[in-house]
């Protein structure tokens, strides 16, 4: 009977282990297989991702080619109409083509200085003005135009350019002549302020003064002439807001004046009269003509 | 170790990792040819389709679709065109340089202000500042058809000089709105 006993006990012992031991298996397996569906659900999304890419670049050199193929025939044969045969996916190509080119050269036109867009079919439309100085392109000034009533709804042009005086002599004749005159204004404004911020970054010490509307611009820096020490101070003053070079220029110095010294003079006078300020600021320090601490560019 | 399905969507991965690679290579290739684009091949190429494409009905919404959008930048582009009082007839571009903050891109471009016919070549750098895109031209070259207007050179090499495309496009406009008035004033005269 002990022996019954103790036979059964080993033997319920090890039927537990043996169930321990499953279910432990049995939960790893889980584990695993809860994983290996989260890798398989990762690798489907991967595939997903890079079948999109696939088609995509595949769309977008099967419009390039069939726009070129088509460009080449129609270049070759005009009589031989038959030899074209179009289907579907040929024409949306060629169409798909054509909304790239007519995006690209909406970019132009937005480079070029305008953009417009309607905003209410028949009632509203807003224009974008596009401001740069040489090169740079700068801020943009948006308004919205009630075309029944032709006024300016809205804009976010700042106050010391004249919009509603322009608004009033030109917006009602001729709505491209208004752009035009306030992109002028707009794009004089932007240039003058370019030209001040760049002073300012660069050779920070020189601004004594400038007003918002940057029409006038006192500068000062120190010159060394035959080994004596001369302040320079240039006032310029722009009087023409359609302009972003001075109406005027005039430049001063302290101390005692002699001929090198007036030369020189002469020569930053008409430097500042033809090239933009703070071109002039750098050709001087690189000339030698400005002494005294200022950051390089 | 690792299941069957597994290693099948790994193999997919790889397959389709190189197909893209290959894509894009053929893709940097043409875009680095560049494809000039014109107005006039445009149309008659379409004309000549449009007539002849047999329609299938499971492409008909994708079709609506496609050319409304075509339609309404075409509409775009006239009012534009209108708006800045030049026409453009032939574009392409053509990416130079491309980083993931920077793009410096080449255009080439012809077009026609009134009577008055151009082409120009510019470069374009984009580049992705904090909060936004920095757009400078880096390079500028205009033709101006001018046999008449000698005033025009002058101001065509400074704008060259300057890269300032955007005043040469608002001088051209406002020097032909010029032009045109004065011929219009002249032959009035004339007649009278």
């Amino acid at each position: 009977m002990e022996e019954a006993k103790a036979f059964l006990k080993e033997d319920v012992l090890s039927h537990l282990e043996m169930l321990e031991a499953r279910s432990r298996s049995l939960a790893l397996q889980q584990q695993e297989g809860l994983l290996q569906q989260e890798r398989l659900a990762e690798l489907r999304e991967t595939v997903e991702v890079l079948q999109v890419s696939r088609d995509q670049l595949r769309a977008k050199i099967a419009t390039g080619r069939a726009a070129r193929q088509l460009e080449e025939e129609s270049d070759t044969d005009d009589e031989d109409e038959e030899s074209l045969s179009p289907d579907e996916e040929t024409l949306m190509a060629i169409m798909n083509a054509r909304v790239i080119n007519l995006q690209n050269m909406l970019q132009v036109h937005r480079l070029a200085g305008f953009d417009i867009k309607v905003a209410r079919p028949g009632r509203a439309v807003c224009f974008t003005v596009y401001t740069a100085f040489e090169g740079i392109y700068l801020n943009t000034y948006c308004l919205d135009v009630d075309i029944k009533q032709i006024q300016i709804s809205r804009h976010n042009i700042p106050p010391h350019i004249p919009v509603a005086e322009l608004a009033e002599q030109y917006l009602r004749q001729d709505i491209p002549t208004f752009l035009s005159m306030l992109s002028r204004h707009l794009n004089a404004y932007v240039g003058r302020k370019y030209q001040i911020d760049q002073i300012k970054e660069h050779f920070g010490g020189s601004v004594l003064i400038e007003n918002t509307l940057c029409g006038m611009l006192i500068l000062e820096y120190s010159t060394c002439c035959k080994g004596v020490e001369h302040k320079f101070i240039v006032a310029l003053e722009y009087r023409d807001v359609t302009r972003c070079m001075p109406t005027k220029v005039t430049v001063t110095f302290t101390g005692e004046g002699s001929i090198p010294v007036e030369k020189r003079q002469a020569q930053h006078c008409s430097l500042f009269q033809q090239t933009p300020a703070h071109t002039v600021l750098q050709m001087l320090k690189k000339k030698g003509h400005i002494i005294g601490k200022y950051t390089q560019q | 170790m690792k299941s069957s399905s597994e290693q099948l969507y790994e193999e997919e991965i790889r397959s389709l990792k190189d197909e893209i690679k290959m894509l894009e290579e053929q893709h940097a290739d043409m875009e680095h040819s560049g494809t000039l684009y014109s107005e006039e091949h445009y149309h008659s190429t379409l004309a000549s389709l449009r007539g002849k494409s047999k329609k299938d009905s499971t492409k008909q919404q994708a079709f609506a679709a496609l050319k409304t959008k075509l339609d309404s930048l075409e509409a775009e582009l006239k009012q534009q065109s209108q708006m800045s009082g030049y026409v453009l007839t032939n574009y392409s571009k053509k990416t130079l340089e491309k980083s993931h903050i920077k793009v410096l891109q080449q255009h080439r471009l012809s077009g026609r202000c009134h009577f008055l016919a151009f082409q120009i070549e510019f470069q374009l750098m984009e580049v992705q500042m904090e909060a936004t895109v920095s757009t400078t031209v880096t390079d500028l070259n205009i033709v101006v058809e001018s046999s008449e207007f000698t005033d025009m050179s002058a101001f065509v090499s400074r704008a060259e000089d300057t890269k300032s495309l955007l005043l040469f496009f608002r001088t051209l406009k406002s020097f032909m709105d010029w032009c045109v008035h004065r011929k219009r004033t002249l032959l009035h005269f004339k007649v009278g």
